[in-house]
């Protein structure tokens, strides 16, 4: 069976049923299964996290989720180092526009990323704590 | 339905949908007849006639086949069949035809929409599907172009910008044909656009006509007498520079014997009453009834004037004909955002009732019989935070319903016991790089954008917030009790509906923008059609979920 081109594991998929039929669903795993790995220990700024919290909820929240957790688009609690440390140019530069990740410049500064950082650092180490 | 011994059919019957992981369940219904148009008829009652799939048969339901449609991001599209193909889109407005009885990929197209275009997309950028009319497959794209594609092929045959490029206009919703037009809308209102309704030529592209839904900058003249007449409704300082929303994202459904296109339309900017000066804002949140040959104003009803609470009307509008008080009248129904149902006389917008269809409504007391307008609670819009039930996606969305000919019952997918807490920001200006809903992002309340975390106090104690009656007297309140629980990880409401919240993994919701629903009522999506988990079929009843099979 010919199937969509590049398509990758996620939630989104066609279905058909009919009666006394048996085809097995096959999904091919996705997601988190366990707990995120803070990229540092050290303990996060306060003002710097409540700063980045506001930044978040009232920036980000569309589409990476209420508290950075996640539904369809990456959990940001699970930002690479990689990510983290070129989150300046992510965010206000659109280095990743072509994934759909556009560029803040218009609204954010460079400090306001810099918070949103600490706070997404700061929700890692709380989620990696939970149980 | 009756328990009449059904009939085995020569053809074996499909049922195809397509599953997001949370909210998305829109089912075709494959038969010799197909399913040619979204809403299954074109009077989008999306009642299927075929019955070998029936309640007593339910448990012999199994999966035939399925594809990935290689996105994590919403579907919201209803498939379309004819001829033994399923045309449908994913996200993205990516266009896929499959063979109906294998799963085959026959072709898909994909638009290449500039991907930073989801800045300007509210919810996701989903898809509603497609219209098929004379070999060509039509397809809205979330840069604003209407797209035909062969309907064999899957080549592009001729594309449009129905939108202005530099705006941040959107199309999420299927195009629908009507007497040998293709006709489309847009999306945007949150962002700051003028909402407005085009139809093409099927053949060529070439624009037909084009309905505005509210008026614009009236020193540059007025397209309509319906536009001059709407600009009266609208009070403040240069109001038509936030584009005044209304945009014209759902709903649509044609009447050939009265030639007359019916679709809903979208909040005003900002969404706080107070924060645009009052006055109706004609035609937001309304429904509307244009002449399909024209493109004129034929009537309106406008479910919620000057609107507070983003009651978009855009909801499925059906096309039933009723007896009422002893005589057949033609009918729309809507089950509308603001969690009433309305009827009205689709020939003349008459407004015959509206009732309540979800408990815990408080910012309406009921609507005026006679004249169709809310009654509302009060001091409900003016600018102080306060809670809101239904929540501002609504008692119901765009989720599609069905009626039955033969019971007379309307099924509806319904959020039961949702809520908001509405925070308006008192030095909200307009901002077209925003996203404009002129929320308070400083809040302190009972959900605090500062903190991301529910306050431990009962909401409607908390100082400075205000709290309604719902319809049943009691007040609407939040209480740390019957906040939403999602555990790390859950992928879906259903699950996390099950799961019970430890302490320290309580205060965390997968997503949501203040929209805030109780855990007992669970995203209530009470939707008559199944979803698939852990390789088995289940429904949803009566709030509780039951396994088919």
């Amino acid at each position: 069976m010919n199937s969509v081109p590049g398509a990758k594991a996620g939630y989104g998929r066609i279905l058909t049923f009919a009666l006394d039929s048996s085809a097995a669903l096959k999904i091919p795993p996705f997601g988190h299964k366990t707990a995120p790995v803070p990229i540092t220990a050290d303990k996060q700024e306060p003002q710097a996290v409540r700063e980045g919290a506001l930044l978040y909820n009232s920036q980000c929240i569309l589409c990476h989720g209420l508290n950075a957790v996640a539904g369809s688009l990456p959990d940001l609690r699970y930002a690479s180092k990689e990510v983290l440390d070129s989150l300046q140019s992510i965010v206000l530069e659109g280095t990743r526009a072509a994934y759909g990740m556009p560029s803040f410049k218009k609204i954010l500064t460079a400090p306001d990323v810099k918070a949103i950082r600490s706070y997404l650092i700061a929700r890692a180490q709380e989620s990696a704590k939970a149980p | 339905m009756s328990a009449a011994i059904h009939r085995q059919p020569r053809t074996r019957q499909l049922l195809t949908a397509t599953v997001a992981s949370l909210m998305t369940l829109s089912v075709a219904a494959a038969a010799d007849q197909g399913w040619t148009v979204h809403g299954g008829t074109h009077n989008n009652q999306r009642f299927s006639p075929i019955n070998q799939i029936n309640e007593h048969t339910i448990s012999r339901l199994g999966l035939v086949w399925s594809q990935e449609l290689g996105t994590t991001r919403g579907l919201e599209a209803t498939p379309l069949v004819e001829e033994g193909v399923v045309y449908v889109t994913g996200s993205w407005s990516v266009v896929f035809a499959f063979e109906a009885k294998t799963g085959r990929l026959i072709w898909t197209y994909d638009p290449k929409v500039a991907r930073e275009r989801a800045y300007f997309v509210c919810c996701d950028v989903v898809n509603r599907g497609v219209a098929l009319y004379k070999g060509k497959v039509y397809v809205g794209t979330i840069d604003g172009r209407l797209i035909a594609l062969d309907q064999h092929t899957g080549s592009p045959v001729w594309s449009v910008q129905t939108t202005d490029p530099t705006k941040p206009y959107s199309i999420t919703d299927a195009p629908i044909i009507a007497n040998d037009k293709v006709v489309i809308g847009n999306s945007g209102s949150e962002y700051g656009v003028r909402g407005y309704l085009t139809a093409y030529d099927p053949e060529s592209g070439k624009q037909l006509w084009r309905f505005y839904t509210v008026p614009g900058d009236p020193q540059k003249g007025f397209e309509s007498k319906a536009m001059e007449a709407a600009a009266k409704t609208w009070i403040g300082k240069n109001w038509w520079e936030t584009g005044g929303g209304g945009s014209a994202w759902g709903g649509m459904t044609y009447d050939a014997d009265l030639g007359l296109l019916f679709f809903g339309t979208g909040n005003p900017v900002a969404w706080y009453r107070a924060l645009r000066g009052g006055g109706d804002n004609l035609y937001t949140a309304c429904i509307i009834a244009v002449k399909e040959a024209t493109g004129e104003l034929a009537w309106y009803f406008q479910t919620t004037p000057s609107d507070s609470f983003d009651f978009d009307a855009t909801q499925p509008l059906i096309q039933a004909d009723l007896p009422i008080q002893g005589r057949l009248r033609k009918v729309l129904l809507q089950a509308n955002k603001n969690g009433f149902f309305y009827v009205l006389d689709r020939r003349t917008g008459e407004f015959l009732s509206a009732m309540p269809f979800v408990s815990g409504i408080n910012w309406a007391s009921g609507i005026d019989s006679g004249t169709g307008r809310p009654i509302e609670v009060p001091g409900v819009a003016d600018m102080n935070p306060k809670i809101i039930s239904p929540t501002a996606t609504g008692a119901h969305n765009w989720n599609p319903m069905a009626f039955h000919p033969g019971t007379g019952l309307v099924y509806v997918p319904v959020r039961d016991g949702t809520l908001t807490v509405y925070r308006p920001d008192r030095n909200w200006k307009y901002d077209p790089n925003r996203y404009n809903l002129g929320f308070d992002p400083q809040y302190q309340g009972p959900y605090s954008l500062r903190s991301g975390r529910f306050l431990p106090r009962r909401a409607h104690s908390w100082p400075g917030i205000r709290s309604f009656r719902n319809q049943h007297g009691a007040r609407t309140t939040l209480s740390l009790k019957e906040r939403v629980c999602l555990r790390p990880g859950a992928t879906s409401y259903f699950k996390a509906a099950r799961t019970a919240c430890s302490r320290r993994t309580a205060p965390q919701t997968g997503s949501g923008f203040g929209n805030l629903m109780p855990a007992r009522a669970s995203w209530h999506l009470q939707s008559p059609t199944p979803w698939m988990e852990d390789n088995t079929l289940r429904s949803w009843q009566g709030g509780v979920a039951s396994v088919a099979s």
